[in-house]
């Protein structure tokens, strides 16, 4: 058969089973399955044997189960009431100060899981309540609980980004690293949004008339003491090349599980509902990872990839329009997929490409990152939006979080734009790095 | 027929949640294995080959559980405005494309993992570790993926069936 014509046919039913609602892993594993026995024969179904057995022993991915499980022991170690109550007496007496601690809180989250519901669970649980009871504007506080969330992803450690890193062959380790500033350049870019808004319209965030004493305030900060630990604990060990990612995630785990003990969380219930929900998200972003793997290996093999890369680089434009291009696909794949379900479908089209056109692919993995931030939060299936409907008061509707939410996705369009133009801002840190 | 899905959800469910606690396992190897390194400069041999045959468990484990409780990532835009028919033909038919590659996975991995027992292969390194125990995961977890499918067409057709003769006894 030719090329395109079977690849008109995979890419019809792939697209057809997933907006039917097969689960994203069952159907590249069923449809690589299919179109191995009919390009390859049955002898080709040893791949989906060996595929399943290299990423199931893969030393680094052992990473990701320990790193959600780290971000679950987290969740349930209430750390996040010891750090609002800081922002509380620190920043409540500043017009919009809860909104931007808040967002700081969601950062030192991000640094410490590497899933993004953590924190968007957390502080809407939280903050939420707290802020609108106070006469914030709820689209402000649920906008700035949504958004700093979804910074999860793009500050290390990060689930995302370990899979990138597989997929596209770049070290986690230095993904990790290039995170850092663009994460705390979008955190800055939100801070000054929500900073400068609540400066000129004093109803929506009006500052809090409650005061504290310095030996109160100095008395809150022993709840920031131990998440910074962690957090330098997790990125120094893998800056300084103590350790490689997966005996990060293993330090991470312990001294997150260190964490519920001294918050006197660590009770027989908290950890095994922690385990169990770790090995339901693990197995089905594993499952993803062998799906991918197996329809990679079968685009290979039946010559697919290889003459869409023809096709995409003999177009005649610029290397920046199909980098544009590709953004763009990410954020509208993002409107409706889950980002972990999108580095597996398009990165084994996307990073040749990319390599072949001259760019940095650990530059591309950055981009792609904060481009799934917004696919966090972008109507109409943003993950965060979904998780934010669970916790608000039913007054406010899913329409009213769609409202909320616009401003940010284009702060998150900015922060995207800037690492674009300036490349540095991704690739600066990683090259100081102590070991590769 | 109800008391077979429910037994198939039970033991997946129960399997994967015993399974589990192999993730405290990684965590205290790999959290002795960076201790002896840089406390006592004694690294060992035997970590890092270990915990990859853990990952193993862990993952294929963990796949039928994940089915057991609807927590495979899917795109549901459509899938909730579906009706029933549609829906129990939808469950139907995702259980035929993954016994598809089930069955390819088991075949071929039983092969595998049956070929590694008969002739003792072990792994490249210094420990020598026998695959046979870590490779036939694959198979184990692939066929459990399998039956935990076929409990939900089932389900799916058993809740269309009763939905159609009593109106009244949902779910």
């Amino acid at each position: 058969m030719e090329t395109w014509l079977l690849s008109l046919i995979v890419f019809a039913s792939l697209i057809l089973l997933l907006s039917l609602g097969v689960p994203i892993a069952f159907t590249l594993c069923g449809i690589s399955t299919i179109g191995i026995i009919f390009t390859w024969g049955p002898k080709g179904l040893l791949l989906l044997f060996n595929s399943a057995y290299a990423e199931s022993t893969s030393f680094l991915l052992i990473a990701i189960p320990l790193f959600i499980f780290m971000a679950n022991q987290l969740k349930f170690s209430g750390m996040g009431d010891d750090l609002y109550e800081m922002v509380y007496r620190w920043m409540g007496r500043v017009r919009g100060g809860l909104a931007l601690g808040t967002v700081v809180i969601c950062a030192i989250f991000a640094a410490m899981a590497g899933i993004s519901s953590v924190a968007t669970i957390s502080m809407g649980l939280i903050a939420l309540p707290s802020m609108l009871s106070r006469g914030y504007q709820d689209d402000l506080a649920v906008g700035s609980i949504a958004a700093g969330g979804a910074l999860g992803i793009l500050i290390p450690p990060s689930i995302i980004m370990i899979l990138y890193g597989a997929m596209a062959e770049v070290s986690v380790g230095k993904m990790f690293i290039a995170g850092v500033i663009p994460g705390m350049v979008m955190c800055l870019i939100f801070m000054l949004y929500i900073g400068i808004r609540s400066f000129f319209n004093k109803d929506i965030a009006p500052a809090i008339e409650e005061s504290f004493t310095l030996k109160e305030k100095l008395i809150v900060l022993k709840g920031v003491i131990l998440p910074i630990c962690l957090v330098f604990l997790v990125l120094g060990v893998i800056y300084f090349g103590v350790c490689t990612p997966t005996e990060a995630s293993a330090v991470g785990a312990f001294g997150a599980m260190a964490c519920a003990m001294f918050y006197k969380k660590f009770t027989w219930r908290n950890l095994k509902d922690s385990l169990w929900a770790t090995m339901k998200v693990n197995a089905m972003v594993f499952w993803l990872i062998i799906g991918a793997l197996a329809f990679t290996n079968f685009l290979a093999y039946s010559e697919i990839q290889d003459m869409i890369k023809d096709a995409v680089l003999s177009l005649e434009y610029s290397r920046w329009v199909i980098l544009i291009a590709m953004q763009l696909i990410f954020f509208i794949l993002g409107m409706f997929l889950d980002p972990a379900g999108i580095i597996m479908l398009t990165t084994p089209i996307f990073v040749p490409i990319i390599v072949e056109l001259g760019f940095d692919p650990l530059w591309f993995g950055i981009l792609f990152v904060i481009n799934m931030e917004m696919a966090y939060i972008t109507p109409p299936f943003g993950f965060n939006l979904f998780i934010m409907k669970g916790i608000v008061p039913p007054q406010i509707s899913m329409a009213k979080i769609y409202r909320a939410i616009i401003p940010f996705v284009f702060l998150q369009a900015i922060c995207l734009v800037l690492v674009m133009l300036f490349p540095g801002l991704a690739t600066w840190l990683p090259d100081l790095m102590i070991t590769k | 027929m109800k008391r077979l899905c429910n037994f198939i959800d039970g033991l997946n469910t129960w399997i994967g949640r015993i399974a589990s606690f192999l993730i405290l396992i990684l965590v205290a190897i790999i959290m002795y294995e960076v201790v002896s390194r840089y406390l006592f400069d004694a690294p060992t041999q035997w970590v890092n080959e270990l915990s990859q045959y853990l990952l193993t468990g862990v993952v294929m484990l963990g796949g039928a559980y994940c089915l057991a409780e609807y927590e495979h990532v899917r795109v549901d835009i459509l899938h909730r405005n579906f009706g029933p028919r549609l829906q129990a033909g939808l469950e139907v038919f995702t259980c035929l494309l993954v016994l598809s590659f089930v069955s390819a996975m088991v075949w071929k991995g039983g092969e595998a993992s049956f070929d590694a027992f008969v002739h003792d292969t072990r792994s490249m390194s210094v420990l020598e570790m026998p695959l046979f125990p870590s490779m036939v995961l694959v198979p184990i977890g692939a066929a459990m993926l399998g039956l935990q499918s076929i409990s939900g067409a089932l389900r799916a057709i058993l809740r269309l069936t009763n939905s159609n003769t009593d109106a009244q006894e949902d779910n």
